[in-house]
């Protein structure tokens, strides 16, 4: 029936190969006007390698590309742009210092008859655009001072200024509240009625079933299927996403809760205002709370990589001192922070390099590193987390997120001997359902072994899922405690919500000011 | 189990493979450049030739050694041509002035350390960018250096243990001959740090604190501690240089060390590094040197005007960076 419709986009037989990986075989995609066609596959599964092709930043090896039924060859990103596709990455690319309707019109601002800049016409044409789009944004702000939220919709009408007919979301609402996300909805339901075709990335299946008409599931660089939306179960999905049944998201033992391992007193800085919690041996605690809550910064002020002003944190009754990582990571902590890129991984270093970073001293005699020691060790936790890579010195960067994170996690694992506590801020952000899953394993597991678990997520299912007990942070503050029984998502939003109207904590978390 | 084997099993083939990938593109160069330089010329490839080259090469290996650190460690130290300048010059003052050849060693050493400890001050205390501190010390030192020696040449001549050490050999090999001795400390000093950066923690830590140092910091590493011993090990390695330089020429040149920085920074990108730090090792910097010095002394067997000689290492440069903004683009991480 929808056969006779012209794709916007048609793609067929797409291949793209990597150093030592396929990113991409055989792949067939197609988008039609006024149709949200989703994307859904684990990281790595060649999604994001689809999306830079369509947005012209790679090229293809194989297969053909045809925009509205004609051959294209993309070369870069402004031939994508000349065929009216735009990609609206996580990392938006606009221009903090200019306002919001130089940002929207960059690249071609109108003129007056003499050549200089419009910028009645810029603004009063950005105006018209943003109310397209039914959005109230003043043309005249600097983009920097925008919440991230409206950076978004700028970034949207950027598209449209351009006459974007395909426009690419990739993970859109992975920075968003709740209310966020139903602006960007309604704004993604305004395009499809103007006869736009989205491509819409993402890892939640609900906003999925909200918004999408076709899913298209990825696996292992091929398109597992392509299906109406309507046709599909959330459990098909995942099983077509991962390549099994998974029957158990949340693995959780019976927790063996021991003595108390980490003591918090008064704690402030950064932010943080007088937080006091205990965790103890076998426990795992999750901090629950929304965007700008402090959550993240306050596993950074315990582990010393965000500043302490006050306050003591004690692990397994010794004072670990402020400001100091390495005193926290000598008595026995260790963080994975929420943003694997900026101050988790090495880019440019190896699996193997980047998994034994903070244990080095275990493989080495004086300074003297045992190659053969350092890479069994490596191989056994590549084997036991089940971490894809083609060889131990494989370049950290060509991993997937889930992989990524899974070598950051076996970089305290490592250190088995002296560690404790360990803090994760956010470890399953980005990252695919079949890794989540393995990484909430691993959690239990580590918290069976009587280690201590300090689990931030802005995600309550997860939270709800492995927490023994539950804190609630709301602007820098331990706003309430839930045990596992007695909390439900209800309470936990409660808790969460701010005073003033949704969505505008603008709590900045900073981040560590170590290096 | 399985995998761990396959981990094991696979080393030995992609360890030569990632070798050739590495470091094929220089080798290749360096060969064609010889080959045909000796047809060219009759004397290319005579033991004059390789004499020549062995003279020439220490200096520009120590430097290099020192800046691949600085630059795996995501530095950069344009210095280092003052610092062989003002090493030199107190190295000449010293021993003109009648004082043991050790003591002048001593002395020049302990320069560098001091200075190599303050470059890393101000970039690691007062978070200036290492080009800005060490454009600045170029022209402080070289200025300083300039009004210390009046801008003349000092002549340490008929110093035995001077010659001993500039133009004398260790041994008389079959075939190659004489082996002098800056070729020696450069070779031992070159294997040292090969050594110190591939199989050693603070090597490691190097790599990782040029590769992410917000990471590394979070791991554990002596961030600010790994970096000044880098722009230390740099300076030093400058002021030994010097001291080599001058045991050859007899003498403390004012122009000593002159440009050199830039040779040494085009030679090292050539060899593999990356402005972004946490990328380079020491056999691409070799190979680069050997590249740049074998196309240099080609120019002058072929008689072409030696001027170009400072355009050949500009020309190095831009390939370099070239070479580097192309794999990072191929890499996805513009």
């Amino acid at each position: 029936m929808s056969e006779s419709i012209q794709p916007m986009l048609e793609m067929r037989g797409i291949r793209k190969v990597f150093p030592g990986v396929i990113a991409l075989d055989d792949v067939d995609f197609d988008v039609r006007p006024g149709e949200v066609h989703a994307l859904l596959g684990e990281n790595g599964a060649g999604k994001s390698t689809l999306i830079k092709i369509i947005a012209g930043v790679y090229r293809r090896d194989g297969g053909s590309m045809l925009v509205d039924g004609q051959d294209v060859d993309f070369r870069s990103p402004a031939d994508a742009l000349e065929q009216r596709i735009k990609v609206v990455y996580q990392e938006l690319d606009l221009v903090d210092g200019l306002s919001v309707a130089e940002n929207v019109f960059l690249g071609g601002y109108p003129k007056t008859a003499r050549g200089f800049v419009d910028f009645s016409a810029l603004k009063s044409r950005t105006r018209a655009l943003l109310a397209d789009l039914g959005l109230e944004i003043d043309p005249d702000l600097p983009v920097g001072e925008l919440r991230v939220a409206e950076q978004q919709m700028v970034e949207i009408a950027r598209a449209l200024s351009r006459q974007a007919q395909l426009i690419v979301m990739d993970e859109p609402t992975s920075a968003l509240s709740p209310a966020e996300v139903d602006t960007l909805f309604a704004v993604i339901a305004r395009l499809k009625a103007r006869g736009v075709a989205i491509v819409y990335v993402s890892h939640k299946l609900d906003e999925i079933y909200r918004i999408a008409d076709r899913v298209t599931v990825f696996r292992d660089g091929k398109r597992v299927v392509t299906e109406e939306v309507a046709n599909t179960t959330p459990r098909q999905l995942v099983a077509w996403m991962v390549g099994r049944d998974l029957q158990d998201l949340f693995p959780k033992s019976e927790a063996h809760i021991g003595p108390p391992l980490l003591v918090v007193e008064g704690l402030s800085g950064s932010g943080l205002r007088d937080v006091s919690f205990t965790v103890h041996a076998g426990e795992v605690v999750g901090i629950f709370g929304l965007m700008g809550a402090g959550i993240n910064t306050l596993g950074r002020v315990i582990y010393g990589a965000a500043r302490r002003d006050a306050g003591t944190v004690t692990l397994d009754g010794a004072r670990v001192r402020p400001n100091a990582p390495r005193d926290a990571i000598a008595k026995g902590m260790g963080l994975l922070t929420e943003s694997r890129k900026d101050d988790g991984l090495v880019l440019p270093l190896s699996v193997r390099a980047n998994m034994t970073l903070a244990a080095l001293g275990r493989f080495a005699d004086l300074t003297w590193i045992r190659g053969g020691a350092e890479t069994r060790a490596a191989a056994e936790y590549v084997d036991r987390l089940g971490i894809k890579t083609p060889s131990l010195r494989q370049p950290i960067r060509y991993l997937s997120g889930g992989n990524q994170q899974k070598t950051l996690m076996a970089r305290w694992l490592l250190r088995r001997d002296s560690l404790k506590l360990l803090i994760l801020a956010e470890p399953t952000r980005g990252i695919d359902v079949g890794s989540k899953a393995e990484i909430y394993r691993l959690i239990d597991a580590m918290a069976q072994r009587g280690m201590g678990i300090l689990f931030m997520s802005t995600e309550m299912p997860e939270i709800l899922g492995i927490a023994d007990r539950i804190l609630v942070m709301r602007e820098g503050a331990i706003s309430a405690e839930f045990t596992r029984a007695e909390a439900s998502q209800e309470r936990l939003v409660a808790a969460a919500a701010t005073t003033e109207p949704e969505g505008e904590a603008t709590l900045v978390a900073p981040t560590g000011a170590s290096a | 189990m399985k995998k761990t084997n396959i981990a094991l099993a696979s080393k030995r083939t992609a360890v030569w493979r990632s070798l050739l990938l590495q470091y094929g593109g220089l080798l290749l160069a360096l060969l064609l450049l010889m080959v045909a330089f000796s047809l060219k010329t009759d004397h290319f490839l005579s033991l004059t030739t390789l004499r020549t080259i062995s003279n020439q090469i220490p200096y520009a290996v120590l430097l290099a050694v020192g800046m691949t650190c600085v630059m795996i460690v995501g530095g950069i130290d344009l210095s280092v041509g003052s610092v062989m300048f003002v090493a030199a010059a107190l190295a000449g003052k010293l021993v003109l002035g009648g004082q043991p050849l050790w003591l002048a060693c001593a002395v020049i050493l302990l320069t560098g350390l001091v200075y190599g400890a303050v470059n890393a001050l101000f970039i690691t205390r007062l978070r200036v960018i290492p080009f800005i501190v060490t454009l600045a010390m170029l022209s402080i030192l070289r200025g300083l250096a300039y009004t210390f020696t009046d801008a003349a040449v000092q002549n340490a001549h008929n110093i035995e243990a001077f010659r001993a050490i500039g133009i004398g050999f260790i041994a008389q090999l079959p075939v190659v001959g004489r082996v002098p001795w800056p070729v020696v400390i450069t070779a031992v000093i070159f294997a040292v740090f090969a050594v110190i950066l591939t199989r050693t923690t603070l090597g490691r830590y190097i790599y990782a604190v040029g590769g992410n140092p917000r990471a590394a910091a979070l791991s554990g590493v002596r961030v600010y501690g790994v970096k000044t011993l880098a722009f230390v090990i740099t300076a030093v390695l400058a002021a030994l240089s010097a001291f080599i330089l001058i045991a050859r020429m007899n003498s403390g040149q004012n122009n000593a060390g002159f440009g050199f920085e830039l040779q040494v920074i085009g030679a090292v990108l050539l060899g593999g590094a990356s402005l972004a730090g946490g990328q380079g090792t020491l056999v691409g910097t070799l190979l680069a040197v050997l590249l740049l010095g074998t196309l240099n002394n080609g120019i002058i067997l072929l008689g072409i005007n030696s001027h170009w000689q400072v355009a050949v290492n500009g020309f190095a440069i831009l390939i370099a960076v070239f070479l580097d903004a192309r794999r990072r683009r191929a890499l996805g991480q513009d």
